[in-house]
């Protein structure tokens, strides 16, 4: 069975066989490979950036000369390999997801964890925190579902897009509770005849910028205790 | 200009966080006798010339630029609003966060911010803005998250054909014409920004030299809005 542990030691073998161009090409598809690829381009970007030790650029450094500039001509450098790595990652989760299966989140899982580890764009695009997120709801709800059999909310989602719209309307529903904009028991409602668990809105809450947290959850709390009679 | 009127005027290229933003406007609470404009600005080329073609479409005296992602949750902001720019003819723009002192570098976030999160007191929750106890920060700069006015000035689209750099570009455009900038003390947040918690800034620095240039290396006011505390 394919899943992101298998993933994770195919990376891992080629990490210490990158001479291996054989077990590469029929390890990992096409797709996967371009990512790869561009991971091994940033990472010699990357390489040729480590700090100048030269002791008049720790002097300049140490007179506070040129940090800023140093900052931002690192991201400029950056900008387009970024840009191309962000396009074929999305590409490739937008693929996952289409499968509807567990197996593939936890490839994505898996591709999440590699970038993040590398400090590879995720820390540069708005959907990747957003993402870190709906994986830490994903495994809490793949826990529960090994436990006791529970459903898996987040497999009905197709594609990034979905996933981040997902997100936010939870968000933007759990902020209306904490402002009293609109009574949250027709809200909680909604979130529920959109297939958002429960375990889902425990993690989102708890993650997302949400201030008067305590408020929140225990509305959710006496909501659900209503539902249960 | 119509002195009973309050213009929202925001840039929006996300209609599912535009909707959620005016969702709050229409929940705030309207003094009576003042009306409520929104303007939506859809296929801007930038923030400076959505925004100066918002500023030219309504007659509105008061004017309130904001982010989409931008949630008002001070149920009173446009009574607060209309209260601290009544006080004193000479303040020019109100942000809700913004800085004392501009760092030489021009980046707004190395330095000192009010307000800062943990100056929230106790009881915060049951707290209420009173412009003459609570106060104002006198400030060089404030974000862009909102920017309140009652003056209207050109936004610098010569210069700043960007998303960066906007906002203390027009604070430093109303500081150069005599007019206060502030931050009201508040306990309390006046806002909920989701701002997609990234800093991409990807062309930050092109515009952040063109700042340099213009208002601080040719500068014709004073770097520092110390002193002048009202």
């Amino acid at each position: 069975m394919r899943n992101g542990k298998a993933l994770i030691d195919k990376i891992e073998y080629f990490m210490k066989h990158p001479e291996d161009e054989h077990s590469f090409c029929t390890m990992f598809s096409k797709e996967e490979r371009d990512i790869w690829k561009t991971i091994r381009e940033f990472e010699q970007i990357r390489s040729t950036m480590e700090p100048d030790k030269t002791r008049d650029a720790r002097a300049q450094m140490g007179r506070g000369i040129n940090i800023t500039e140093r900052i931002f001509q690192k991201r400029e450098q950056e900008r387009e390999i970024s840009f191309r790595l962000k396009r074929q990652l999305i590409n490739q989760i937008n693929g996952l997801l289409k499968q509807g299966k567990a197996e593939a989140w936890l490839d994505i899982l898996a591709w999440y964890q590699l970038l993040k580890g590398k400090g590879f764009i995720v820390d540069k695009f708005w959907e990747f925190p957003v993402l870190e997120i709906m994986l830490e709801a994903f495994q809490e709800e793949w826990k529960l579902h090994y436990r006791e059999g529970a459903p898996i909310s987040l497999l009905s989602l197709r594609t990034m897009k979905e996933l981040t719209d997902r997100y936010f309307t939870v968000v933007f529903t759990l902020r209306r509770i904490e402002y009293d904009v609109e009574t949250f028991d027709d809200l909680l409602y909604c979130l529920l005849e959109r297939e958002v668990s429960l375990l889902v809105i425990g993690t989102i809450l708890e993650r997302a910028r949400i201030f008067d947290k305590k408020k929140v959850r225990t509305a959710i709390d006496s909501w659900v205790g209503k539902q249960n009679g | 200009m119509d002195k009973n009127k309050v213009c929202f005027i925001i840039c929006v290229n996300d209609d599912m966080f535009f909707e959620e933003c005016l969702r709050y406007i229409h929940w705030l609470e309207v003094p009576e006798g003042i009306e409520i404009e929104v303007l939506e600005i859809r296929d801007a080329s930038s923030m400076t010339s959505g925004y100066n073609e918002g500023m030219n479409s309504s007659n509105a005296k008061y004017k309130v630029y904001m982010h989409q992602d931008c949630f008002l949750v001070n149920k009173h902001f446009i009574q607060d609003m209309v209260s601290i720019f009544s006080s004193d003819v000479n303040i020019g723009m109100i942000g809700l966060n913004g800085t004392e002192k501009l760092p030489e570098n021009g980046v707004i976030w190395s330095g000192r911010r009010v307000p800062e999160s943990y100056e929230l007191e106790n009881g915060w929750e049951a707290y209420r803005y009173d412009r003459e106890k609570d106060g104002l920060w006198e400030v060089e700069g404030i974000d862009g998250v909102l920017m309140a006015t009652q003056y209207d000035i050109p936004w610098r689209e010569d210069l700043f054909d960007g998303w960066d750099f906007y906002d203390l570009s027009h604070s430093f455009e109303m500081r150069q014409r005599g007019y206060r900038v502030v931050v009201p003390v508040h306990k309390r947040f006046w806002y909920q920004h989701d701002d997609k918690p990234v800093l991409a800034l990807w062309d930050y620095n092109k515009y952040r030299k063109k700042f340099l240039e213009e208002y601080i290396i040719n500068a014709s006011i004073p770097l520092s809005a110390e002193g002048r505390k009202g």
